[in-house]
């Protein structure tokens, strides 16, 4: 009996032996293998602090567990900073001008920025730029570079460029990345120069080669009739010379830096004088004009140089009145504005018109590019968000034929017309929209746009009204 | 299916995605270029844009292969089955509408020498950009999966149609004036017909939308209310 209880005694301490035994093996062995990983883990992470090569031997399982917590923090302390790392990559990438898009080997998109998503995100026409992109990082990733141009009609018109590279490090392939440049504005910059010299070359041309022409008939010409006719032509070829010569003086004249003489000049006044300059022209166009309304906003004072506000004002009455069938009204009118660009009129919003807004400066160098503002102090936003009338707008509005929905902007080009064969018949020198538009921009302002064909235009010239303007008018 | 067949299943189900937005930008181009080209009265501009309508059948066709492989191969079932019929619906939809595109585009040379009055241009350009408006929201309604974008352009088209009937009268007020002969004003009549025609292929494209997303057709309600008929008739 006794020595049953001992044998079994004995049994459990050898148990017990084994068992402590085994575990203190499995701890060693878990130790090493502990030790293991933390190694490979810490491999190819500079980051990470290292014990010293002699001391790991005699790591236990509790001092590898305290590295592993060391190491563990060292790590979500660089996934953090890799986390920023990417934030700022790809705030910067947000910031260019070109879209990017990255795709890894397979093919799947692992990077691109807010112009990349804005453009191959589209459904319009502009989903055709996102195929293409598509297409291309697919031939990318296969190993051949690739580029190719998207034009669209729009309006408004855009040419998109779009270039795909294969990614390689080592000849090892890692994926291909898109580039995707407008380019509409260089292209339209190219195509106002091309037009610029020819359109010039053919309006100087036409007329003097008509003149020699002309003279050389009536040197062998006896009958006096015929020689009458023939000086009237010439007379008034040599007309049409002389305006073309007037506006391109006056043009440079605008151009000009500091040939401003701003002064304070009240607007109604201005635009009844215009109104009274074109009264014969609007008479035989069987057209009415509509003076505003003097006891609306007469208080409006605008800091302006007076001549060139009047050439703009006229320039622009000319051509409404020019544009219009008889029967129909041209409207001048000027109101403070708060900034907005909402049709001017309900039978143009109702008409979804086109707008084009040409601003005061434009950076693009064109031989069109408006000189800069030399003029008095820029519009202040902040008086703008208060709600107050921070700007001054003129508006001569017509029921005319309109202009096409893709030339509102062309039509600001010196010598662009939108239908050459009746811009000859009304004899206009094709520089009136030129001048407008560096007159405005001499005055820190802008010109705006509301068109419809067959149902009228709308020009605003807003300028940014002067501090004392907008309190005048509302207490008027 | 094993994980590895799924997400190819679904890398083709993108892929046509992907490839019927590109075909409804070809479409909203197509629109655009061709006004243009009708506005110009450019001949030679719009044998090209007949020319590119090759280019949408080629994608088409290459579409609807797609979306049979998927069928055949993968046999999906509720909303990927949906998705793939909606898709197969979509292509006709859309290659139609690339169709009348070409339609307009044969009409600039039998419009040749017409003068066009300012206010039919602008009535045209006009529906030129509701087609255009109606063709892109229709395709964002269907990659976006949004049905309550997809419901509002039944309403949207009412102002392409109203358009058009302006339009039509304008075309023969002008022919009445003298302005255009019968033979223009006539073509001029059925191009208008072709841009109206697209916004309701557009309509079609978001009543599908609204099938894929909710499983309802606007059609239904009618169906539903014929086969009440019949049952009545039976008793």
């Amino acid at each position: 009996m006794i020595a049953a209880l001992v044998a079994v005694a004995s049994a459990s301490v050898l148990a017990l032996v084994i068992v402590v035994l085994t575990a203190v093996r499995a701890r060693r062995s878990a130790a090493e293998r502990l030790g293991r990983v933390v190694h490979r883990f810490v491999a190819h992470d500079d980051e990470q602090p290292r014990p010293a090569e002699a001391a790991l031997e005699g790591y236990g399982l509790d001092d590898w567990l305290a590295y592993l917590e060391s190491v563990a923090t060292t790590a979500a302390m660089t996934a953090s900073l890799v986390e920023r790392d990417r934030a700022r990559w790809q705030l910067a990438m947000d910031e260019l001008a070109i879209g990017v898009v990255l795709v890894d080997e397979d093919g799947a998109v692992c990077a691109s920025n807010a112009l990349a998503d804005e453009m191959t995100s589209a459904r319009d026409a502009m989903a055709l730029v996102g195929a293409a992109v598509r297409e291309l990082l697919e031939q990318a990733g296969a190993g051949h570079a690739r580029s190719r141009t998207v034009r669209l009609t729009g309006p408004p018109p855009r040419v998109i460029e779009i270039g795909a590279h294969p990614v390689a490090s080592d000849s090892h392939a890692l994926g291909a990345v898109a580039v995707i440049a407008d380019r509409t504005e260089g292209a339209r910059v190219d195509e106002v120069r091309r037009d610029f010299v020819a359109n010039l070359s053919h309006e100087l041309r036409t007329p003097v080669g008509a003149i020699s022409l002309l003279s050389e008939t009536l040197e062998h010409e006896d009958d006096p009739a015929v020689r009458g006719r023939l000086v009237d032509r010439i007379g008034a070829e040599a007309e049409r010379v002389r305006l073309i010569i007037d506006d391109l003086l006056e043009l440079s004249r605008v151009e000009l830096e500091g040939s401003m003489r701003p002064e304070a000049v009240p607007v109604v006044p201005l635009l009844s004088e215009v109104a009274h300059q074109y009264s014969e022209h609007a008479r035989t166009h069987e057209v009415s004009l509509v003076r505003p309304d003097p006891s609306n906003g007469s208080a409006i004072v605008l800091h302006a140089d007076r001549g060139q506000l009047l050439r703009a004002v006229g320039n622009l009455v000319d051509n409404a009145i020019k544009y219009s069938d008889p029967g129909a009204e041209v409207r001048l009118d000027v109101l403070p504005s708060s900034g907005n660009d909402r049709p001017p009129t309900d039978v143009l919003a109702e008409a979804d018109a086109a707008v084009a807004r040409i601003g005061p400066a434009d950076p693009s160098g064109s031989p069109d590019s408006p000189a800069q503002p030399g003029g008095p102090e820029l519009f202040d936003p902040e008086r703008s968000e208060a709600g107050e009338p921070a700007w001054v707008d003129i508006v001569v509005a017509d029921e005319g034929i309109g202009i096409p929905a893709d030339e509102t902007e062309r039509v600001f080009e010196r010598f662009y017309r939108v239908d050459p064969a009746r811009a000859r018949a009304t004899g206009g020198t094709g520089l009136g929209l030129s001048i407008v538009r560096h007159v405005v921009a001499n005055h820190g302002g802008e010109v705006m746009l509301h068109t419809r064909e067959g149902v009228g235009t709308t020009f605003t010239l807003r300028f940014p009204a002067p501090p004392e303007t907008g309190t005048l008018d509302r207490h008027s | 299916m094993t994980e590895e067949v799924r997400t190819e299943f679904h890398q083709l189900m993108d892929e046509v995605r992907a490839d019927l937005v590109q075909m409804g930008g070809m479409v909203a181009e197509g629109i655009s270029a061709v006004t243009a080209a009708l506005l110009a009265g450019d001949i030679g501009g719009a044998d090209q844009i007949i020319a590119a309508d090759d280019e949408l059948d080629l994608l088409s066709i290459e579409t609807e292969e797609k979306c049979v492989r998927l069928l055949a191969l993968q046999q999906p079932v509720a909303v990927d089955l949906r998705t793939i019929l909606t898709d197969l619906r979509m292509i006709s939809e859309i290659e139609r509408s690339g169709d009348l595109v070409t339609n307009i585009a044969k009409a600039v040379a039998r419009l040749h020498g017409a003068e066009l009055e300012p206010r039919v241009r602008g009535l045209i350009d006009r529906m030129r950009q509701q087609a255009v408006k109606l063709t892109a929201m229709a395709m964002d309604a269907y990659a976006e999966r949004d049905a309550g974008l997809a419901s509002v352009l039944n309403d949207m088209d009412d102002v392409l149609d109203d358009l058009h009937n302006e339009y039509i009268v304008s075309v023969f007020a002008s022919h009445e004036l003298g302005k255009i002969g019968i033979q223009h004003a006539v073509q001029l009549a059925v191009v208008g017909r072709f841009y109206e025609r697209i916004g309701d292929h557009a309509v079609n494209v978001a009543e599908r939308v609204e099938f894929l997303v909710t499983g309802e057709l606007p059609e239904h309600l009618g169906a539903n209310r014929a086969r009440a008929r019949r049952e009545q008739d039976e008793m």
